[in-house]
């Protein structure tokens, strides 16, 4: 197996031991390189080391995590971010499917997570995922952001505003664009669900999502059904209908 | 040649006159009786065509008074008086263009100079100002000069003409020809009572279909008609007409049968009051009001008219088996039932949410302190992880026990908003202990020996953001010469708690709550509030930030 060098940067030493005792036990062929307590320090250690992985803290105090990336002209290492609680930099880091571990790590999520990132290592990807969060969290919940969505063939980023709407077929969505193209993604229709729900998109049954900005009405038949400005006819079941109505009308 | 008219006018100044008595004023001797009214003197009077003497004693009721030679030809001039407070005056209509004399009686030579006049036209306009008399004229026969106020005509007009003794208010006199001739009542409303209250008939959200269609100039129902006995009266109200009366007519047809009667002869007032009384009977009605006179009298457009129908009254079902009122009953039920529960859930509500408001402030005190920061519980059990893989199971098992045992106190105190010095003490023991494993700093808390820490309660929580924001802003880069003092201190009754740590300090320049962190603006918060409730102990949090030392000082006054 080829070794892959990494950095850790977190502000707690505790979990830099940590992460490093657990990486050196249950990941063979990854090396840690240097150990970061601050972003600063992050930065001249990737200049320095030139590392093929960096796990990343996000709260640190002073720079956070993602202060430390938009720094660094040329991301050219994969990133698996690590914390313990934060809301927003979860839903930035899923938004463009990205890697990232709780606190206190899980081993099988560590392990799963190395090995993805080094298949992406060896067959030299650009990490175009990066400039998308890093787009995200400028722009904020407020602006207009791409959502990465994961084929099997390749990652494509597309603008939240460009969804029609998503629909479930087991642990695949199929996302319906604007421009009448079909993605099919394989996460659950539920992940995005929660990802895109500050992006006004109504989860109107188990197996559809639909972005509020195409509705065309709400018809009564059949006990609600949504009407999309493509002419498309979404069913809307009996424990959204209270929900979905709300969200319609507070739009 | 003095007219009849003359004498009519005469009449009305003479006190003691009595119509019914045989006394009348002849029209042969009226000259005489111009110049003699004004005398006191007693008159001899005959009847025209009868000459039977009476014995006439009279005298003028007013040292003034005003004398009307009009169209000798002229017909039905005779109306009604004008009130002017104590003085009438009299109103003589003019219906065909005639001009009208008006002369003073009572005005010579020697007073002439007293009195001034003035002419009104239409009630609105004064066209001839209060000036003095224009002349003394002595004709009729008359015994004394008497003054001449003119000749007048204004057709279609009214005009008012008055008579005052400047010296006295209350020798004045005033008269008014009327040459206008169209007369129709000018309906303003009608107001329709009913035995259940009243309403505007042109109303038509309220007058329950009775008239649908309005004249368009008139505003008078053209299609009123009514069950019987549904109304009590009609309340006409008319434009003001002090000078005309009317008279009321009511043409009826029922079954066939036409008759007209007349239901009022002299209406001033400006309504008319028509009672049910008058049309008790299902039938064909007409209501005719006009100027008082015969009908036929007046063309048709002096002729107000307002035709209406009395309705047979609606079949009655005599009787309701109990299987027909049955639904209706239910249905009243139903909707008296609906009725009450959408007010009792409606004053339900009201009282919840009234309740919701008292404890909102409660609430929010608890939610502000039951937090413990997520980011700091994550990081803690990974420190624990870290102890683990390290193979430290001693200091792995005592800090897991120092998680249990701070986690256990936080959910404990969710409920409790007041604890003890010592367990507030014990909290924050096993909190900075946790920090300590994270970040490596000193720590002490100190407590003044004379303080009951057991007995005195606080409230709970209420350092712990503190001497998080002491370990997060102030100790936590620095590692083990980082140092966090936590002090309980009493002076008298106040107790003073304060959480000291020698990392950066704040900036000076920037000491608003909001750069200082969450954990420092939910504590101020949540004094603010606790100072609601703990109202005569105001509790009062300081920051002192020094270059290499910050500390925050909440007061408890009166405390103890």
């Amino acid at each position: 197996m080829e070794n892959i060098s990494c950095i850790i940067v977190d502000d707690e030493v505790n979990n830099i031991e940590n992460l490093g005792s657990l990486l050196a036990r249950y990941c063979s062929g990854v090396t840690v390189a240097a150990k970061a307590i601050n972003a600063t320090d992050g930065i001249e250690f990737i200049e320095k080391y030139k590392p093929d992985l960096v796990f990343l803290d996000i709260q640190m105090p002073g720079k956070s995590g993602f202060d430390m990336l938009r720094s660094i002209p040329q991301i050219n290492f994969e990133i698996i971010f690590i914390t313990a609680y934060d809301q927003y930099g979860i839903q930035a880091i899923k938004f463009s499917a990205l890697d990232y571990l709780l606190k206190p790590i899980v081993i099988p999520e560590l392990k799963m997570a190395v090995q993805k990132a080094r298949e992406k290592i060896l067959a030299k990807q650009k990490n175009a995922s990066i400039e998308n969060l890093l787009d995200y969290i400028k722009k904020g919940q407020n602006g207009t952001p791409k959502i990465a969505l994961p084929t099997l063939t390749e990652i494509m980023y597309v603008k939240v505003d460009d969804i029609v709407r998503c629909e479930a077929s087991d642990n695949y969505t199929t996302f319906y664009l604007q421009n009448n193209e079909k993605v099919l993604v394989c996460k659950t229709l539920k992940e995005y669900a929660e990802l895109l729900k500050p992006h006004h998109f109504i989860r109107t049954h188990q197996s559809h999502l639909v972005n509020i900005h195409f509705v065309k009405s709400l018809l009564k038949e059949d006990g609600g059904v949504l009407l999309l400005i493509n002419l498309t006819k979404i069913p809307i079941s009996r424990q959204n209908k209270e929900n979905v109505k709300a969200m319609l009308s507070a739009f | 040649m003095v007219s009849d008219t003359q004498l009519y006018s005469a009449q009305r100044w003479l006190e003691h006159y009595d119509r019914s008595s045989k006394m009348r004023i002849s029209g042969v001797k009226s000259r005489t009786i111009i110049g003699d009214l004004l005398s006191n003197f007693e008159l001899d009077t005959t009847y025209k065509g009868n000459p039977v003497y009476y014995p006439f004693h009279t005298k003028p009721r007013s040292p003034v008074f005003l004398g009307v030679k009009l169209n000798p030809k002229l017909e039905n001039y005779y109306t009604a008086d004008v009130n002017s407070i104590s003085k009438s005056y009299a109103c003589y209509m003019i219906n065909d263009s005639t001009d009208a004399i008006l002369i003073g009686l009572g005005i010579t030579t020697e007073n002439v100079l007293e009195y001034k006049y003035h002419v009104v036209e239409n009630d609105s306009t004064e066209i001839i100002p209060w000036s003095p008399i224009p002349k003394l004229e002595q004709n009729y026969g008359a015994d004394r000069p008497y003054a001449f106020f003119g000749k007048f005509k204004a057709v279609g007009k009214q005009l008012l003409i008055e008579v005052v003794n400047t010296k006295n208010y209350s020798i004045r006199d005033g008269v008014i020809f009327d040459w206008r001739t169209n007369f129709r009542p000018v309906v303003n409303q009608i107001i329709v009572t009913t035995p259940n209250g009243y309403f505007n008939l042109n109303y038509r959200k309220l007058n329950r279909d009775y008239a649908t269609k309005f004249d368009s100039v008139s505003g008078l129902p053209l299609d009123l008609k009514f069950p019987v006995d549904s109304i009590n009266q009609f309340r006409l109200t008319f434009k003001s007409h002090p000078t005309i009366p009317y008279v009321v007519y009511l043409k009826q047809d029922i079954d066939g049968k036409i008759e007209t009667k007349q239901i009022d002869y002299w209406l001033l007032k400006d309504y008319f009051d028509f009672s049910k009384d008058h049309f008790k009977t299902p039938g064909k009605y007409e209501l005719i009001i006009q100027r008082a006179n015969s009908l036929n009298y007046y063309g048709e457009e002096n002729i107000l008219r307002i035709p209406f129908e009395v309705l047979a009254p609606p079949p009655v079902e005599k009787s309701f088996t109990a299987s027909q009122i049955f639904p209706f009953a239910l249905g009243f039920l139903l909707i008296t039932s609906t009725a009450f529960l959408i007010y009792y859930l409606n004053n339900k509500r009201k009282l919840i949410k009234f309740n919701r408001l008292k404890e909102k402030t409660e609430l929010r005190l608890k939610s502000i302190r039951s937090q413990l920061n997520p980011h700091f519980m994550f990081n803690a059990l990974n420190s624990i992880q870290n102890l683990m893989n390290k193979n430290d199971a001693e200091n792995a098992n005592h800090y897991l026990a120092i998680f249990s045992s701070l986690t256990r106190r936080v959910l404990n105190t969710g409920d409790q908003e007041l604890i003890s010095i010592e367990d507030e003490i014990h909290l924050l023991d096993d909190y900075l202990q946790m920090e300590q494993l994270r970040f490596g700093f000193k720590y002490t808390i100190d407590t003044d020996h004379m303080l009951n820490k057991a007995n005195i309660e606080i409230p709970a929580m209420l350092l712990q953001p503190l001497v998080e924001n002491a370990v997060k802003h102030g100790v936590s880069t620095l590692g083990g010469k980082g140092a966090v003092v936590v002090e309980f201190k009493n002076t008298g009754k106040t107790l003073i708690l304060s959480v000291a740590d020698n990392g950066k300090g704040f900036d000076k320049n920037t000491i608003g709550l909001e750069n200082k962190g969450l954990g420092l603006k939910l504590s101020s918060e949540r004094i603010a509030l606790l100072n609601k409730i703990y109202s005569n102990q105001l509790i009062t949090m300081a920051f002192n930030p020094v270059n290499s030392e910050s500390t925050v000082t909440v007061t408890l006054n009166d405390w103890l």
